[in-house]
């Protein structure tokens, strides 16, 4: 046997049991670690979203004044490098620690929770609404939402039925149609309305409602006793700023979006022939705090800055155009439909929705600024109590000149300091 | 003295050449604009002119150190600086002479950039704000520090090729610096997990230490601040500016005392 094939066995051998090794750390369990960790429903803002705070994390965060449930748990917790967080097995454990939620401002206990059922409510439709209910309400809520969901399947399976007789008659008629010369026309029955929201599933979790504040928290068990590992830092934060935010979209182009933040902003508009304002209520958050709410597990650098959240969309009152002093005409928020443009032109078009004639068909809502004849200089928005603060914005249409002609000035300054030049070294050297 | 440097400045083709690189800086910015909202049929802006101002005063800044540095090399090289030093000139009049001059060679060069910003908004429609002035202000006493800068160069290494390649090394790695940091660490929502943080990080340490001594660093962080209305952060940059600004002209004059006004 020659060296060479001598060095491909070794190479082969040596790659073959690489391969084993690589192939042993694979398929090594990740491992588990039993642990206590708070999990929780918590409004960002906008929304309620769920959190895993496990025991490596001290310090969990909250928004001021808002309705929260967290719940302290018994679980596996493991590391998942894939996303770099921790995750809980609850297939393997899940245990609820029954206590007294006790927090603690310095020393002095400023709030308790006992747990108490809690559900999420999800209102259906183009304007997200959620709350959360505790209690009895909750439950009450749940019983109702589940008696409509009963009520809903009895019409379904009636509605159904009809759809099938009505298929068949129709069918029947097609076929025969000289047994139905005189009879009254087939009226297609309508399925029912469906549930208008949703209710999560009764669970139990401890109430949360606190100003902001830096707080510690613990769960205590029946006989007085802190339960290991639910002692936590608790930072309670709000806002700074509240304003006004608008997302802009043209007609052109329906996937681009533009926010306007500040008063100070200014809409500029190219060759558009209306633009499409969505107000929302906006709240200004220290970075660092907001994210670590909605990211318990962070372990970044400090964000030191501040973030507007967009909050609620404002629907009510009407967006008021201006023209040199002057008020032009007053909009309202109003259904509009975006239709995909065919052909080789692509790009979308927006049509108008009649009044009363919302659907499920309808793409968004917003103001709507028609600037195919005068386009309007400032806008503001105002509803039953006057202007809404904070609501002006200037808008102005940005001319399609030759880029040329924009940087002339850089000619003009190079051309006049040249012939400058020379006339000063003409009457120097004169 | 300063009368004499400026008019030199003032009329040289130097000046001319690099006030049209600023302006034509400040207009390619304003361009981009104005390109961006006909492409995408809108854009929001607060104040459009606020990059365009940017821009120019980093090419300003730029401008005037090497031109403060080259002036005073030139007439130590020439000869000049020792005919001056014969008569009631001495080395502190000397180094306020070519640092005022400098200061009113860039008032010149802010009154044609917002001549020009005005001719600009005229042609698109671009608001010019009147905070413009504040941030024009602001770049005007905010650039003294690199102006001092170059003055001191020239005072410390006396030839003026030496001198230009020791300033545009020192602007060269403070920009590096700051680019890598701008670029490479950002902590934000979505690029927090970025590979680079490591990078990152060093950039982020080395620039920070180099903040504080960096007079380029006063004109970029005071107006980022301004634009963003930080009072405090605008305030502190000021006084560091000028604080630089003073410090480096006291070193000037002490170095150019020491080491003579004959050309070496």
């Amino acid at each position: 046997v020659n060296v060479g094939t001598r060095c491909i066995c070794v190479a082969t051998l040596l790659f073959a049991q690489w391969f084993s090794l690589c192939d042993e750390v694979g398929s090594q369990e990740i491992e588990r670690t039993p642990e206590v960790v708070y999990i929780g429903s918590v409004f960002d803002g906008t929304q309620y979203i769920s959190i895993l705070s496990p025991a490596a994390f001290d310090t969990l965060y909250l928004l001021a004044d808002a309705e929260h449930a967290i719940t302290l748990k018994q679980t596996l917790v493991y590391f998942w490098e894939t996303t770099g967080e921790y995750k809980a097995d609850w297939e393997g454990q899940n245990q609820l620690l029954k206590g007294r939620l006790e927090i603690r401002r310095r020393d002095d206990l400023v709030y308790t929770a006992d747990l108490v059922e809690k559900v999420l409510v999800r209102q259906r439709g183009e304007r997200l609404i959620q709350e959360i209910l505790f209690g009895e309400e909750a439950i009450a809520r749940y019983q109702a939402f589940t008696e409509d969901i009963r009520r809903y399947r009895t019409e379904y399976e009636r509605y159904s039925q009809a759809e099938q007789q009505y298929r068949t008659e129709l069918w029947d008629r097609y076929e025969h149609p000289e047994q139905y010369r005189d009879a009254d026309p087939l009226v297609e029955p309508s399925p029912p309305d469906p549930v208008g929201e949703y209710v999560t599933e009764p669970v139990l979790a401890y109430r949360v409602h606190l100003p902001p504040a830096q707080y510690r928290m613990q769960v205590v068990d029946e006989e007085g006793n802190t339960i290991p590992g639910s002692e936590k830092a608790l930072k309670v934060f709000s806002y700074r700023r509240e304003g006004l935010s608008y997302v802009v979209y043209t007609d052109h182009r329906w996937t681009d979006q533009g926010v306007s933040r500040e008063a100070e902003d200014v809409i500029y508009v190219g060759e558009a022939d209306a633009l499409f304002l969505q107000p929302f209520r906006q709240v200004e958050f220290y970075a660092d705090d907001y994210v670590n709410l909605r990211e318990p597990q962070r372990m970044h650098d400090k964000l030191d800055y501040w973030v507007w959240i967009d909050v609620r969309p404002v629907w009510e009152g009407n967006l008021r155009l201006w023209r040199n002093g002057v008020e032009m005409e007053r909009v309202e928020y109003r259904p509009f439909l975006v239709e995909q443009v065919p052909g080789k032109t692509l790009g979308y078009r927006i049509i108008d929705i009649p009044e009363g004639e919302a659907s499920v068909s309808t793409s968004f809502y917003a103001f709507k600024v028609d600037l195919t004849d005068q386009v309007p200089d400032t806008i503001r928005l105002s509803d039953a109590g006057g202007e809404i603060a904070g609501s002006a914005r200037s808008i102005r249409p940005i001319a399609p000149r030759n880029p040329l002609l924009m940087v002339s000035p850089a000619i003009i300054v190079l051309l006049t300091g040249g012939l400058l030049v020379c006339v000063r070294r003409r009457s120097t050297r004169g | 003295l300063a009368r004499r440097s400026f008019l030199t400045t003032a009329f040289s083709p130097g000046i001319c050449l690099a006030q049209s690189i600023i302006v034509l800086g400040a207009c390619l910015v304003l361009v981009n604009y104005r390109n961006a909202v006909l492409r995408d049929y809108v854009l929001i802006l607060r104040n459009p002119f606020s990059s365009a101002v940017a821009v120019a005063s980093t090419l300003s800044a730029i401008y005037l150190a090497i031109a403060s540095c080259a002036a005073m090399t030139r007439e130590k090289e020439e000869g000049t600086m020792y005919v001056l030093f014969t008569g009631p000139v001495n080395a502190v009049s000397f180094v306020l002479g070519s640092f005022v001059a400098q200061i009113l060679t860039h008032v010149l060069i802010l009154t044609v950039l917002g001549t020009s910003f005005w001719l600009i908004s005229l042609m698109t429609g671009f608001l010019l704000p009147l905070g413009i002035v504040a941030s024009m202000a602001y770049v005007l006493i905010a650039t003294s520090g690199m102006i001092a800068l170059g003055v001191l160069v020239a005072a410390a290494v006396g030839k003026t090729r030496a001198a230009i390649l020791v300033l545009l090394l020192s602007i060269f790695a403070v920009l590096i610096l700051q680019g890598g940091d701008s670029l490479l660490y950002r902590p934000s929502f979505q690029e927090a997990d970025s590979q680079f943080l490591v990078v990152g990080r060093t950039f982020h340490t080395l620039n920070s230490i180099v903040k504080w001594v960096s007079p380029f660093s006063y004109l970029v962080d005071g107006l980022d601040a301004l634009f963003i209305r930080r009072g405090m952060d605008v305030a502190l940059n000021l006084v560091s500016s000028i604080l630089f600004s003073t410090v480096s002209l006291v070193l000037a004059v002490r170095t150019l005392a020491a080491k003579g006004v004959l050309p070496s």
